[in-house]
């Protein structure tokens, strides 16, 4: 059975006005909503390949992505995680070289396409919007050198904790405390950037330890306290 | 890695561009002050450091000529994230915050150089990332001796010109100082290095990139 399936309204989409785009004028909204093109990815699917040279955005307008690296034997290190609101590929396109992540579905996802063009006449035409993504990028940058941090230093265990508190701060958690987000343990594992196995191991000591409760794929975090206390953030 | 060579040409003509000489140890910035400006480098090299709880401090990049440093901080207008150490006699070419804003402000076609500045330095970081959670320890050395040899040049077509003590190159590296010393006695009795009293001398640069490009 085919989905009915409406192409999201540029005009009211949360998710444009959540992100760098909520700079955009009318007219400018009107000319994004026309050039743009629309798709629904399945779980698992990828939406770019890592080395493609990139001819456009994606923005997010709802689901949960993630952008990994493939190692030797076809590892993967997540790099990062985007939900509704976010964009992906803009990295490459600035600078224009070819992507050095692939994005893959980890949720069903509703992804949006601005062509290159367009997304480069409203940066050049828009300079809020400009301004905007040089703040998107130093925040990026910044993030960039606290993952290099935390990964160098951190025991599997504190990062597997910091892993999965950053999955509640950044999916959120519903009223039962259970994080937003069935997340598989390869997933988390190649976050973390740890084997499989160690995090099926990790989460049964944390699951003894009381700290989370499982819901299926998903988590609670039954002992917030224990948890960050776990995973040694101080700030 | 792409040089920002354009965004770094424009600062270089700047009305209010200031030249800044640094000896080796100066401190060009720390981590947690508000910056003042950005700064581009003519010549040298730098360290970026970043404390840790338990460690002393880790280098997350190395910065050579042509890169800028501190424009996230500016954009973004938050403290230095990051502390910035020269290692060897270093020029930077110094452009205050403010007339850096007004520089940005002035064409849009400047905000998409800054933008591009920003994320060639991104994608160092994350190559440096994928590296440290994914290599195998021995790679992990060859890639990074590969790195330094790319990045900062051979004297005499054999030394390295980058001087790292022991526990700087292992705190890149993620890795403990005694480990990677055992790597690299393990190189050098393989006949691909020789290290003496800081000095690392290539021998045979091919074992390394075959070493680097290995698969596990």
């Amino acid at each position: 059975v085919k989905n009915f399936f409406e192409t999201p309204s540029c005009e009211s989409c949360a998710s444009r006005l959540s992100n760098v785009f909520c700079s955009l004028n009318d007219n400018q909204v009107n000319e994004l909503a026309l050039d743009k093109s629309c798709n629904i990815y399945k779980k698992a699917q990828l939406i770019f390949y890592e080395g493609n040279r990139p001819t456009g955005l994606y923005c997010v307008n709802q689901g949960k992505i993630k952008i990994f690296q493939t190692g030797e034997e076809g590892k993967e290190q997540i790099l990062r995680l985007a939900k509704e609101g976010d964009l992906l590929g803009y990295r490459a396109l600035i600078s224009g070289e070819p992507y050095s992540a692939s994005a893959a579905v980890m949720e069903d996802a509703v992804v949006c396409y601005i062509p290159r063009k367009t997304f480069f006449e409203l940066l050049q035409k828009n300079s809020e919007l400009s301004n905007k993504m040089m703040q998107l990028l130093s925040h990026d940058l910044k993030e960039a050198e606290a993952r290099i941090t935390g990964l160098a230093q951190k025991p599997v265990r504190e990062r597997m904790a910091e892993t999965i508190l950053m999955l509640r701060e950044f999916y959120g958690s519903d009223d039962d405390e259970i994080i937003n987000a069935s997340i598989s343990r390869e997933d988390i594992a190649g976050i973390v950037g740890t084997s499989t196995e160690t995090c099926i191991r990790i989460i049964a000591d944390f699951k003894h330890e009381k700290l989370i409760v499982l819901a299926g794929k998903r988590i609670k975090v039954a002992n917030l306290h224990g948890l960050i206390k776990a995973a040694h953030v101080f700030d | 890695m792409v040089l920002n060579l354009e965004l770094y040409d424009i600062i270089r003509s700047q009305k209010g561009a200031d030249i800044k000489e640094f000896k080796k140890n100066d401190c060009i910035y720390h981590e947690g002050e508000i910056p003042e400006g950005i700064h581009c480098i003519d010549s040298g090299k730098i360290k970026i450091l970043k404390s840790e709880i338990n460690v002393k401090n880790r280098i997350v990049q190395l910065a050579s000529k042509g890169e800028i440093l501190g424009i996230h901080a500016i954009v973004n207008n938050h403290p230095y994230t990051s502390t910035a150490v020269v290692m060897d006699k270093t020029k930077t070419i110094f452009l205050s915050s403010d007339n850096f804003i007004k520089l940005v402000e002035s064409d849009n076609s400047y905000k998409f150089l800054v933008m591009k500045s920003l994320c060639s330095s991104i994608d160092t970081m994350e190559s440096h990332i994928s590296m440290i959670s994914d290599k195998q320890s021995e790679q992990r050395c060859a890639q990074t001796l590969l790195m330094l040899i790319n990045k900062y040049g051979l004297k005499n077509k054999k030394i390295l010109k980058i001087k790292l003590s022991l526990d700087e190159l292992a705190s890149y590296m993620c890795m403990s100082r005694g480990y990677m010393k055992k790597i690299m006695i393990d190189f050098s009795t393989n006949g691909i290095l020789n290290f003496e009293s800081g000095e690392i001398t290539i021998l045979d640069k091919k074992q390394l990139e075959i070493i680097a490009q290995k698969a596990n």
